[in-house]
């Protein structure tokens, strides 16, 4: 009875997730696109860069177009040193967002090992894990007998050709992410504005006069577009050229008992199971999700995998970069940034990048040192001595 | 119509204490006793018996676990809710969909040990067989068998499929009552075997329904993938859970389970029972358990007994009936009583009027929800009627029929001529026999038919304790707290509360979720419904095999002589034939056989062409004759270097590029962002290279063509027929061999890949030669070497200049890739190893590193290719790599270690 009676107060006092409004007719900042990425970047604009006027328009409901199951951060191993800066820079974030934000994303530590996907990837990913090794970092190059040794699920007939242990990988929740900023974006006074169709910018002179939307126009000198799957229906010339559609897709198994604490990722697909005991499937950034690629591939390298019986499935859409990178920065005209092609992975930069972002946006300068350069994390060549 | 002898059966002894006499369809055959295990105990079971039911009948209640750790046993008995969830021979399988065997060794999901590693039970690797039919019919229900035997009678070609162990759906256990006598079940089932044009998979499940119409189908040792014109969807219903505190407790059945154990396997659920109900379908469970000598401890009707007939049998034989009552509460940890009470018409309970009944099971009986996986996965409309609180189609694409239950039928006397409907319908839209009427009709069933009102019942989620949710046991009160936090989408509430996400997939608890939705946002679904999906082991998600990656021609012929074949690239290549050194011999002494078709080829024309080469690949591009070739890398307007290509010129305005699949999607970005026009021919061309100095001789035994220096100069090609087969044959120079490329239209691949085989003094090459090959010439190779992604922000960046490729750093640091040779064989240091200069205090600076090493058979030597800073990468220059802990010395070596003059091209 007493469980009843606490649970009965438990639910009356959930507090609201956010507080929503109708927008207003002007505002310092607008942001398009309630996903990770925005939010999190209103949140900072706030928080830390003193913009008082924020508001963030989205298109159905702040984070459903985000993954709700947990999927991995998969960039940490980026070839580009600068990316993957930003990854664990976001990485460290979000690992005391539960204690410093108060604002659980399901963060779970999980080892990433990445596989080459190729004879010759394998080769840079030795490099990467030998250059780490001989700096005293913890990052790692397993040959196949390690590998096997350490993870026996990894059993299949296809040889394995070795693969980068990074101990900092982890699993957590993309729609989290973008509730806990929607939430700490609201309760620091940012306009969270759902269900606003934006149709067109206002732009005049080569500068953004303003947003024209279904609910009116607002006035604002900044835009941001940060709609990842709809950024592209208020684009502006030379933005699609940047920008590849692409799709991601994830599939979860029933619970099954632990049998190995580390994702795997090869290119565009990884596998990895949760706290929970569930194996997500996923593919990331593919022209068209190709889910019998996914199934073979995990069912050949974790051949226990097979008779797994999987249960969901959760797909989005997306834009990849045509140049790799995803566009971030200012776009052309006065007043418009983007922040756009993480095909369906903003989720794992979403502290970093929005905080690079606001700061940009706040004083109209690329930010240099808004990023903590992890310094276990540079490329072989940069030399530290 | 009831033996005598049934009254007398001693219910609760012996080894299957709740086994009653045998019914009249039963499936068991009682025989034979088999014997199989549970949780290390031995049971016994008949011939027949499912899992479940063997268990139900041994008194084995506890069969699983909810999230919350909360007991969980067989509920529907039709492998829907997912209760009964069992591990068998070390897999997670439904107890109610697996049949007995002698020994079978089942564990209950009670505890947390790993099952994997513990021999697999079902195949590693399933097969897949291709099928073409013009109709599918899912379900073998009284409406799919229908739907079939009509198609079918109008010439249609039919594949019908049930999940089940046997046809007939729930004409197999549905009571034949007030003396009825013949089932139509056997008369149907008769007519499906006689005819030939009905092929039936059972125990076969759809898991997949693609446009165009493709259904996959998995049974349980193989999968079949069929492509068919339409498709009846008479997947039936799922019963609904009826909400009270402990319905989730082992020991409530659903009436159709309780019904589909009774009738096909003789079992029932206790002595003693209680049937809760809020339609007609409550009352025939009570009058058949009652019939079977069960004590109907009270039948408990949430309403006033509306269109119920048998109510009269049951009264007489002493059983009370209490209207408008409802079950508050299921009492024990396993079913030991239910308590009911009064309740008014907005189903709030009068407390004074409740009472205890004493019973082993609760069965209840609360409505239909329709099985519509099938129809949203096809592209179907689906919406959630509010009013009747269930799901229903709204429309179908063109080729969808829904016939029965799964329509929203809900007289089951209907349902054959329902099915028979579709069929009909189907079989006219396909042009079968029939009128132009029938194929007008709608494709959905229920339109006409009449939908049930029972399973309107506003009040059955009673306050915030109801669980809704019984595999994550999730309650109404945390859904409403979700949508009372400010969750405007169904998306936003499963998220929140984790409903839905269990094992039943949302068969059990969405009607309750979306009815929840509906009363407090006045929405079922938000933007962004769940995609459908249906549970499928992995294996069940493969594509056929072979069609993960893509074969070049001779792949048939690789396979058969055992070539080590690895698949990357979305490709199958041929690595070694047997012995990389046999194989370097041959380029080098005799003539190689390369299998290139892999290749990325582009063919390109436009105007503007010629400039856009010159500034991809630098000048002389541009220039060169028609007809010649050139090997060029091609940059971006930074100077990156991104393709490593072969291109010639074939007329004036176009050219034909040769690329590494890895490249081809770069190479395509790349002319696109120049403005030229290209085109993709990967898969038109086949492609093979003859290398080695007896190329040429091998080419003139298999045309009658002139092949000489002046028919075919260096670096230029010629169109001739090799084994009478039309090939483009390029001149070129391979790792310092002579290397003569042969493109063929792709259908011809194959023959000529043998032709050129069969020669006497060829040998196939696999890639791990070819890698020796090129290192033994020193020449890079960028997706080995540099295989840098393009990025923009990537700083550094790979340039190609005269002394071969250069790696520019952020800060203007330049490294060179340079040949080496190591002064030992052994030990060979792999790609990725760091080349180390050894500063005091043995501290060790990292100056570059080793990109591709091989030990050379020709030279006898280990070589390879390493970056190395300006000042340490000239020729004699000693480095050392480090290997694990110990340092092993190379030398930067000048130029080409074979050939070094590529004199022997000309001839």
């Amino acid at each position: 009875m007493l469980k009843k009676i606490g649970r009965a107060l438990q639910w009356s006092k959930t507090p609201r997730l956010w507080e929503t409004c109708v927008p207003q007719d002007s505002y310092e900042v607008v942001i398009l696109g309630g996903g990770s990425h925005g939010l999190a970047c209103a949140y900072y604009l706030v928080k830390e860069f003193g913009v008082r006027s924020v508001a963030v328009l989205e298109r159905s409901e702040f984070g459903v177009m985000e993954n709700p199951w947990p999927a991995p951060l998969l960039g940490l191993n980026d070839q580009v040193p600068w990316m993957s800066s930003v990854y664990h820079a976001s990485q460290k974030v979000y690992k005391g967002m539960k204690e410093e934000l108060a604002c659980d994303v399901g963060f779970l530590q999980r080892d990433l090992l990445s596989l080459p996907t190729g004879p010759w990837e394998s080769g840079v990913l030795r490099g990467m894990g030998e250059a780490q090794r001989l700096r005293g970092g913890k990052t790692r190059f397993l040959t196949n007998e390690e590998l096997q040794r350490q993870y026996p699920v990894l059993r299949g007939e296809d040889s394995l050709e070795g693969a980068l242990r990074q101990p900092e990988g982890a699993l957590l929740r993309p729609a989290s992410v973008a509730w806990g900023y929607a939430g700490l974006a609201g309760r620091a006074g940012v306009d969270l504005c759902p269900r606003v169709k934006v149709e067109k910018l206002e732009i005049a002179a080569g500068r953004v006069l303003g947003v024209r939307t279904d609910r009116g126009r607002i006035r604002t000198g900044t835009v941001l577009n940060a709609a990842a799957d709809w950024g592209l229906d208020i684009s502006v010339d030379g933005m699609e050229k940047a920008l590849l559609p692409v799709e991601y897709g994830v599939w979860i198994s029933a619970r099954m008992p632990p049998m190995m604490d580390a994702v795997i990722q090869c290119g565009e697909v990884y596998a990895g199971q949760g706290a929970e005991g569930m194996w997500y499937i996923g593919m990331t950034g593919a022209e068209q999700v190709d889910v019998g690629r996914l199934a073979e591939w995990a069912g050949s390298l974790i051949p226990d995998l097979r008779p797994v019986t999987f249960l969901h499935h959760w797909r989005g859409k997306g834009y990849r970069a045509t140049q790799g990178t995803p566009v971030m920065g200012p776009w052309e005209i006065d007043g418009l940034f983007v922040d756009l092609g993480w095909g369906g992975r903003g989720f794992e930069t979403a502290p970093a990048c929005g905080r690079f972002l606001a700061s940009w946006i706040a004083s109209g300068q690329r930010p240099d040192d808004l990023l903590d350069l992890a310094a276990d994390d540079l490329a072989p060549m940069e030399n530290k001595g | 119509m009831r033996p005598e002898n049934l009254v007398a059966v001693d219910l609760g002894k012996g080894s299957m204490p709740w086994r009653v006499w045998p019914q009249q369809d039963e499936v068991v055959d009682r025989g034979t006793l088999i014997q199989f295990r549970y949780n290390r105990k031995e049971y016994s079971a008949y011939p027949g018996d499912t899992v479940a039911s063997a268990l139900v009948a041994a008194g084995v209640d506890r069969l699983s676990r909810s999230k919350a750790k909360q007991p969980r046993g067989v509920f529907c008995a039709a492998g829907h809710c997912g209760q009964c969830l069992v591990e068998v021979e070390g897999v997670r399988r439904l107890a109610c969909r697996t049949r007995v065997e002698t020994g079978l060794s089942v564990r209950s999901l009670t505890g947390g040990r790993s099952v994997v590693g513990q021999g697999v039970g079902t195949k590693p690797r399933f097969d897949f067989e291709p099928l073409q039919t013009d109709l599918v019919v899912v379900g073998g229900g009284p409406a799919g068998l229908g739907a079939a035997l009509s198609a079918a009678k109008a010439g249609a070609r039919v594949v019908l499929i049930d999940e089940n162990l046997a046809l007939g759906g729930h004409l197999r256990y549905t009571p034949v009552l007030g003396g009825v006598m013949g089932s139509p079940l056997d008369e149907l089932l008769q007519a499906v075997k006689k005819s030939k044009k009905i092929t039936v998979l059972i125990q076969a499940k759809v898991v997949e329904v693609k446009e165009g119409w493709q259904v996959r189908v998995l049974g349980p040792e193989k999968g079949w993938d069929i492509k068919t014109s339409g498709l009846v969807v008479a997947t039936g219903a799922y019963d609904r859970p009826l909400i009270f505190e402990g319905h989730d407790k082992p020991g409530v059945f659903s009436a159709e389970g309780a019904l589909r154990l009774l009738m096909e396997y003789g079992v029932v659920p206790g002595k003693r029972v209680v049937v809760a109900c809020t339609d007609a379908a409550g009352i025939t469970v009570a009058v058949a358990l009652n019939k079977a000598g069960v004590e109907v401890a009270a039948v408990v009707v949430e309403g006033g007994g509306e269109g119920q007939t048998d109510v009269a049998e049951l009264k007489e034989t002493g059983v009370p009936v209490f209207y408008w009552h409802a079950v508050l509460k299921a009492g024990g940890v396993r079913v030991k009583s239910a308590l009911i009470a009064c309740i008014d018409h907005q189903g709030r309970a009068a407390m004074g009027t409740a009472r205890r009944v004493a019973c082993e099971a609760i069965v209840v009986s609360a409505g239909r929800s329709p099985a519509l996986e099938l129809v949203r996965l096809s592209g179907g409309q689906v919406d959630f009627d509010a009013k009747v609180g269930a799901f229903r189609v709204l429309d179908t694409p063109p080729g969808i029929w829904v016939a029965g239950r799964a329509g929203g039928l809900e007289d089951d006397a209907l349902a054959i001529d329902d099915g028979r409907r579709a069929g009909r319908a189907a079989a006219a839209y396909l042009n079968f026999k029939g009128t132009v009427d029938e194929a007008g009709e709608v494709r959905l069933a229920a339109s006409a038919a009449k939908i049930n009102t029972a399973s309107k019942r506003p009040w059955c989620i009673k306050g915030n304790e109801a669980l809704i949710c019984v595999c994550q046991d999730v309650q109404a009160g945390e859904v409403a707290a979700a949508l009372a936090a400010g969750c405007r989408d169904a998306a936003m509430v499963r998220q929140q509360t984790a409903v839905t996400y269990g094992h039943c997939q949302g068969r059990m608890c969405a009607p309750y979720l979306a009815q929840l939705m509906d009363a407090t946002i006045g929405q079922a679904e938000g933007d962004r419904p769940a995609p459908t999906f249906i549970a499928k082991p992995l294996q069940g998600m493969a594509r056929l095999e072979g069609q993960s990656a893509r074969q070049s021609p001779a792949y048939a012929w690789h396979k058969e002589h055992n070539a080590e074949l690895v698949q990357y690239e979305g490709w199958w290549w041929p690595f070694s034939y047997g012995d990389v050194e046999t194989e370097i011999k041959a380029v080098r002494q005799e003539a190689g056989l390369v299998d290139l078709s892999p290749l990325s080829k582009i063919r390109c024309s436009g105007s503007r062409l010629g400039e856009a080469l010159a500034e991809l690949a630098g000048a002389g591009w541009n220039t060169l004759n028609t007809g010649f070739a050139q090997f060029s890398v091609l940059s971006d307007a930074s100077g990156r270097a991104l393709v490593e290509a072969t291109l010639v010129r074939t007329d004036d305005t176009s050219w034909d590029i040769t690329c590494p699949p890895q490249q081809g999607g770069v190479l395509m970005d790349l002319l696109n962002t120049a403005g030229v026009d290209s085109e993709d021919l990967t898969q038109d061309y086949a492609a093979f290279m003859l290398a080695g100095p007896q190329a040429r001789t091998v080419l003139a035994s298999l045309t009658e063509d002139a092949v000489d220096n002046t028919a075919l100069p260096f670096m230029a090609f010629a169109q001739m027929p090799v084994a009478s087969i039309d090939c483009r044959v390029w001149c070129l120079e391979f790792s310092g061999a002579l290397a003569l490329e042969l493109h063929c239209p792709w259908a011809e691949g194959a023959r000529l890949w043998e032709a050129l085989v069969a020669s006497t003094r060829v040998q196939p090459v696999g890639q791990r030669a070819l890698d020796v090959l090129r290192l033994e010439e020193g020449r890079f190779s960028l997706v080995t070497d540099a295989p840098a992604r393009t990025y923009p922000l990537m700083e550094e960046r790979v340039q190609e200049d005269t002394a071969g490729l250069v790696r520019v750093g952020a800060q203007g640091q330049r490294l060179y890739l340079r040949p080496f040779k190591m002064t030992n064989l052994r030990p060979l240091p792999e790609p990725g190893r760091q080349i180390v200069r050894v500063l005091e205090k043995k501290k060790k600076e990292l100056i570059g590193w080793v990109s591709s090493c091989a030990y050379s058979p020709t030279l006898e030597a280990t070589i390879g290719l390493c970056w190395l800073p300006e000042e340490r990468a000239q020729t004699g220059m000693a480095f050392m790599v480090e290997m694990g802990g110990t340092l092993v010395e190379g030398r930067v070596y000048a130029g080409r270690f074979y050939n070094p003059g590529s004199e022997a091209m000309g001839s």
